[in-house]
């Protein structure tokens, strides 16, 4: 069970480098850089991904604030894999909505390659993101005996 | 507190498809654009320019082919074709014998004049923005498009007429 939960945690770290990647190349490559609103929300994409992937896979130590929380205080992980995960979901869900409609006034065009990698990449990220902490929470339960 | 986190979730769901609306009002809505209508707007230093009915500058892609877009995937996306649905109209000094239309493999028909498949840039946010003239962008320059259907330079019309436009 520690080596899956290992696996999930470096994959959330990788993954959460690809998508700071994409949205970087996008900015760069494609002159997503150009758009109003959209352009500022890709680089905090990337800050984002860098910062959540760095804190995923540093040997956090409990925060004073964190550690009276019940179990999570246990656990610092959890928060920042929660959080990464929320943030990929809303990756998701903001691409879906410049496809479907118009997000700030941007409307996405069509599902290219670049498009489909993110959306992989997102989705994937949730996953293994929420496996994780799943699996971080299970772990840091108090067992009966009082461990 | 359950129910406090339950109501945030909610506002959040709530707010993403009223912003998704309120950005409609800026979009360039390639994918519902109604019956589109081309006009001519005086805009300094370029003089008399293409514009579609809200004033927003329309531009041509100097790597298109006569009625033909080049311009698909990513370049689509920053550079919006223009679009209609139903016959486009003419207004101002725009000649309606140079508009047509082309097919796209996605949405609406595409407006083209003078044989110019039109686009809009994603930076232009209001009337008279040019901030796409003379861009080099995926692959080719971009160039506002003068009422005889000519890139303009400077505010000089360049290129001959297409063919067949």
């Amino acid at each position: 069970m520690t080596a899956l939960r290992h696996v999930l945690r470096y994959t959330g770290v990788l993954l959460l480098f690809g998508i700071g990647a994409v949205h970087m190349y996008e900015y760069l490559a494609d002159y997503y850089r150009v758009i109003p609103t959209i352009g500022d929300l890709f680089v905090l994409n990337v800050v984002a991904a860098v910062v959540l992937g760095l804190a995923l896979a540093s040997p956090l130590r409990s925060p004073a604030g964190v550690r009276s929380v019940p179990v999570l205080g246990r656990a610092p992980h959890v928060l920042v894999a929660l959080g990464a995960a929320v943030f990929a979901l809303g990756a998701i869900i903001g691409l879906l909505i410049s496809e479907q409609a118009s997000l700030f006034g941007f409307h996405e065009y069509g599902y290219r390659t670049g498009i489909v990698l993110a959306l992989a990449l997102e989705g994937a990220a949730v996953v293994a993101l929420l496996g994780f902490a799943a699996l971080e929470l299970r772990r840091a339960r108090p067992s009966a005996d009082g461990g | 507190m359950r129910c406090r986190w339950t109501d945030r979730l909610r506002a959040a769901f709530v707010a993403i498809p009223v912003v998704a609306v309120a950005g409609c009002a800026m979009a360039t809505n390639t994918l519902h654009p109604g019956r589109a209508v081309i006009r001519t707007a005086q805009v300094p230093p370029l003089g008399q320019i293409l514009v579609d009915g809200r004033g927003r500058t329309l531009y041509l892609f100097v790597a298109d082919l006569p009625n033909q877009s080049s311009c698909d995937g990513a370049c689509a996306a920053i550079w919006p074709p223009a679009t209609t649905q139903g016959p486009p109209r003419a207004g101002g000094g725009a000649q309606q014998s140079q508009i047509t239309t082309i097919a796209r493999s996605e949405g609406p028909r595409q407006l083209v004049y003078a044989g110019h498949p039109l686009y809009y840039y994603q930076a232009d946010t209001g009337r008279g923005d040019i901030r796409g003239q003379a861009l080099t962008q995926f692959g080719a320059e971009w160039y506002v498009v003068s009422p005889r259907g000519q890139q303009v330079q400077d505010g000089v019309s360049s290129g001959s007429l297409v063919p067949g436009g």
